[in-house]
């Protein structure tokens, strides 16, 4: 009686086997490398804003620190984008008639704050706190990066999980489920 | 015997992948979904729940707060049966002036330069009435209730800070610059080894020898 199968069968059934052990192991750890790449992080990526607005022009060339702006960093959960109120003392006399400052112009004349695109964002599920990293001694650009040589701002961190939970590790900040994840 | 097995487990992984094939959209509240989409308002976020789509609420028209205004005495109003403090109404300790050198530089500098002396980048940009040296003698002489009341509610083109500084914090900053004028040098803290510091004080110590001519 012949063979049902031929010879080489063997071998086409050992190389789906190994194929098969390949793609269970391969393409989870392919998504897993792929999710922490700046191109699913959105990192590096500058974000369009609806003002031209530029850090280096205002902490590099005018030397206004991050607080002079986002000044609730030390109190709050969220460091603050300022209210529109907080470029008038300064652009009522340089580059008063700009165009570019029309949005804020108009910002502050009708009461209605101006629409920031947001560069950083966290899954709903994360709760972060910005006034007890700033209180323990964290600086902005830990996190944030060179704001300060930035035309647009982009998000500098990798911002995943592993990200956190490593520097709370270095640190021994707490690394409780609930520290960050309510 | 084996086959019925067989095809239950086929229809069983069969559904499981249609399922897992779903839009998130259909799926039901309750899965992932829930806690990537939390029911609570992000600060700054826009929302429908308010008339002008604003999440951070105004105070109503006519509220007083509680910290500065409706406070008359010395601590929240800087003035003392109407004349400004003398003193500054809070203890002076290494903290509280460490805290006022802290926001001194973030909010004061910027104009008055990180030594007092009214020279900054912003100072030098901003044209006609530049902000005044806080080292002058006429400065020196005025009552530490004056800055307080200042950094409160403004004057000229400077704005108040109220909403950027507590009323500790610009006692603090208050006492700091008390402590800038009785120095006769620029503190060696002002002198961060920052570029930024480094910058602030060049421009600094021009003002302070064309004050001095």
């Amino acid at each position: 009686m012949a063979a049902p199968f031929p010879r080489w069968v063997n071998t086409l059934a050992r190389a789906t086997l190994i194929a098969a052990v390949c793609t269970l192991v391969g393409v989870p750890v392919a998504l897993m490398a792929w999710v922490r790449t700046p191109n699913a992080t959105r990192r590096f990526q500058p974000v369009a804003q609806p003002i031209a607005f530029d850090h280096r022009i205002h902490v590099t060339g005018q030397h206004i620190d991050c607080q002079y702006c986002h000044f609730s960093v030390e109190r709050a959960a969220s460091a603050g984008i300022p209210p529109s109120s907080t470029c008038v003392p300064c652009h009522s006399t340089v580059w008063m008639n700009s165009s570019a400052l029309s949005l804020v112009r108009q910002s502050v004349a009708t009461g209605t704050p101006l629409h920031w695109n947001r560069v950083n964002a966290l899954p709903g599920f994360v709760y972060f706190n910005h006034a007890i990293h700033v209180n323990k001694g964290i600086k902005c650009e830990n996190c944030h990066g060179r704001v300060e040589r930035m035309a647009r701002v982009y998000q500098a961190a990798p911002l995943t999980m592993s990200w956190c939970v490593d520097c709370h590790r270095t640190v021994r900040a707490p690394t409780n489920c609930t520290t960050c994840h309510r | 015997m084996r086959r019925p097995c067989v095809i239950t487990a086929a229809i069983f992984a069969l559904a499981l992948f249609v399922g897992a094939c779903s839009k998130s959209s259909e799926r039901e509240p309750g899965d992932f979904e829930r806690m990537r989409i939390q029911q609570r308002d992000e600060p700054y976020a826009p929302g429908e729940l308010f008339a002008n789509n604003e999440r951070l609420r105004q105070p109503p028209a006519g509220t007083v707060s509680r910290e500065s205004e409706s406070d008359t005495g010395a601590i929240g109003s800087g003035m003392q049966a109407g004349r400004m403090t003398a003193v500054v109404p809070l203890s002076i300790t290494p903290e509280r002036l460490a805290l006022g050198q802290r926001k001194y530089t973030v909010f004061c500098a910027v104009c008055h330069g990180a030594g007092g002396f009214g020279g900054s980048i912003v100072a030098v940009n901003m044209g006609a009435p530049r902000p005044p040296s806080l080292r002058s003698a006429a400065m020196a002489a005025k009552a530490p209730g004056y800055f307080f009341v200042i950094a409160t509610h403004g004057i000229g083109r400077m704005p108040g800070y109220a909403p950027q500084l507590t009323v500790e914090e610009r006692w603090a900053v208050v006492a700091y610059i008390e402590q800038l004028q009785r120095s006769t040098t620029t503190p060696p803290e002002a002198r961060a080894d920052s570029l930024r510091a480094l910058g602030i004080r060049r421009i600094d110590s021009v003002l302070a020898s064309e004050q001095r001519r």
